[in-house]
């Protein structure tokens, strides 16, 4: 996992938790929400070129894999839902294919695709690190024990390959063609000793962290993250373009029906501008990454 | 020595266990009115407000066993057993890496929820599958894992409660019993659990013919992932059960015969 590259590369990973957690919860959750095409085409852009800005070249793949899975799902939806006017055809004994059916479809098949992306961006910036140090005040023990998991997890799975290294040389390793009761015991050999030694081992880190005064009160905590003057101006910008969206949102303007025909809001100038605040909302992380490169080489080629 | 540091807690702290089982009362009591409140209210939002007032009442089940665990002012030794036997859930699969698609979490987890009971089974659960998503990947799937697997915890420990299984030593018409149960429960619950996420993104217009194209598609799935949490249980059940006995009898961890212990 090496998500720290992208923290020096990228400069949206590198503002306050806070500021990155909600913005990644106001554009899930608004993408969720506003289910007219135009926001939905335009939540997807905009998520895949964060994603793109985050991970360059990589990214391509994965966007390819969606554009799969934004196909299947819009051409399968009209299978399972016979409502809408217009038949495009029939199949199975007269069962309708409606245009209607199709169109919600995709926008199923938009709004999938466009929170898998948020959420690959926000697995990529939302390290665990920042996750403890938001709840970590909220629940101190519970974000102790997700970080000692963390950091468990990758020594356990060394010991685990150790442990199949010093049994393969002993002749003990699962053979060729072994039945899958054979391979499932020998697992569960390493398994068991790894718990062995982790079970023991725990008891002696947890009476160490009680010996260099764990849970004493008048503690304080170090982290890497500061509240700056741009997570402030930030804050309110985002407030500010969520308000627009969600106004024009509740005055019903990007209110949308399928069934039994398509009907389309009509575009007034609020629904425009809700429009271009939605826009404007998810388009900052991009833009602040491309910000941050533009300025990177710019003061790269001043020295 | 550890023993004096265990019983040298301050004597208010039956005075904050109290307060702590009325906070935990209370979050639950907010849940039940929030839950109906928040389906209500997802009906009437356009789009995919099924998926969202889904994860929030999924986020609701979730909450009062972590208010509870925090209440509980854990000590150092609990959240170190806590967090082994989680990272051991999420490690396990490493540990099976010449069998292909085996996935022996729930096992490890409902072990967990045997030896330590109901509570501890569910967070072993949940913050199992949370670990799991900071490693292979966060999504929209995230909270109804917690879920899920929570609940695997949960169950394991009711059964221990109510002494259907022993919490060490089990005879062997016992192991084939849980494993039985595992399947079952992998099949019957967690599995089902995590295809109504599935269900619910897919679902701006649910249509009982996609619900059941969405189960039924999850049923090889599920299939596979409970003969792979039997086989686990049947195999490992026993000495892992064990060595979470010794660890009982030696530190009086997992104990909840004492008070003070997960």
């Amino acid at each position: 996992m090496s998500t720290l590259p992208y923290q020096g590369r990228c400069a949206f990973a590198s503002l306050h938790p806070a500021v990155t957690f909600g913005f990644f919860a106001g554009a899930i959750v608004l993408s969720m929400v506003l289910a007219n095409p135009i926001c939905q085409v335009m939540s997807v852009l905009l998520a895949a070129a964060c994603y793109l800005t985050f991970r360059g070249r990589e990214a391509w793949r994965f966007i390819a894999g969606l554009t799969a899975v934004l196909l299947v799902v819009t051409l399968s939806a009209p299978l399972f839902n016979t409502q809408g006017a217009t038949v495009l055809l029939r199949w199975w004994g007269g069962r309708p294919y409606t245009l209607e059916a199709l169109a919600l479809g995709a926008s199923t098949g938009l709004m999938l695709v466009a929170m898998m992306l948020w959420f690959a961006s926000f697995h990529l910036v939302m390290t665990s690190d920042k996750f403890t140090y938001l709840f970590g005040r909220a629940i101190p023990a519970l974000s102790l024990v997700l970080t000692m998991v963390l950091r468990l997890v990758p020594s356990y799975r060394r010991k685990a390959d150790a442990l199949m290294t010093a049994r393969a040389c002993i002749g003990k390793g699962p053979a060729e063609g072994a039945s899958v009761a054979a391979r499932v015991r020998d697992g569960g050999s390493v398994l068991l000793s790894l718990s062995a030694d982790a079970l023991e081992s725990a008891v002696v880190a947890a009476d160490s962290m009680t010996a260099r005064g764990f849970g004493l009160s008048g503690r304080t905590h170090f982290a890497l993250f500061r509240w700056e003057a741009r997570d402030t101006v930030l804050v309110v910008a985002m407030g500010a373009l969520v308000v627009g969206a969600v106004a024009a949102f509740a005055q019903g303007g990007f209110a949308i029906t399928y069934f039994p025909t398509i009907v389309w809001p009509s575009a007034g100038a609020a629904v425009l501008m809700g429009a271009v605040c939605y826009g404007a909302f998810l388009a900052i992380p991009a833009v602040i990454n491309c910000g941050g490169r533009a300025l990177w080489r710019y003061s790269l080629s001043k020295s | 020595m550890p023993k004096l540091i265990e019983d040298g807690r301050p004597a208010e702290l039956s005075l904050a266990r109290r307060r702590a089982r009325v906070k935990t009362i209370l979050t639950i009591l907010a849940a039940l009115v929030l839950a109906p409140l928040t389906a209500v209210v997802g009906m009437a939002v356009p789009g995919n407000g099924y998926y969202l007032s889904g994860t929030l009442i999924v986020l609701y089940a979730i909450v009062p066993f972590f208010v509870s665990f925090e209440g509980r002012r854990p000590t150092a030794r609990e959240i170190a057993v806590v967090a082994v036997l989680t990272a051991l859930a999420v490690a396990a699969r490493a540990a099976f890496i010449w069998v292909p698609h085996f996935k022996p979490m729930a096992a490890v987890i409902m072990i967990a929820g045997l030896a330590a009971g109901p509570q501890t089974g569910f967070l072993v659960g949940s913050v199992a599958a949370l670990a799991s998503n900071f490693i292979f990947g966060q999504g929209p799937w995230t909270p109804w894992q917690m879920l899920a697997f929570g609940v695997a915890g949960l169950v394991a420990g009711l059964l221990a409660d109510v002494r259907v299984f022993p919490r060490a030593n089990l005879s062997w018409p016992r192991r084939i019993a849980l494993a039985t149960v595992g399947f079952v429960l992998i099949v019957g619950l967690v599995g089902p659990i995590l295809d109504t996420s599935t269900f619910f993104y897919l679902s701006t217009a649910p249509t009982p013919e996609l619900a059941a194209v969405v189960y039924l598609a999850g049923l090889p799935v599920n299939a596979i992932h409970g003969a792979a949490t039997a086989l686990t249980l049947l195999v490992v059940a026993n000495p892992l059960l064990d060595q979470l006995a010794r660890v009982r009898v030696k530190y009086g961890l997992l104990d909840r015969s004492r008070p003070n212990c997960p």
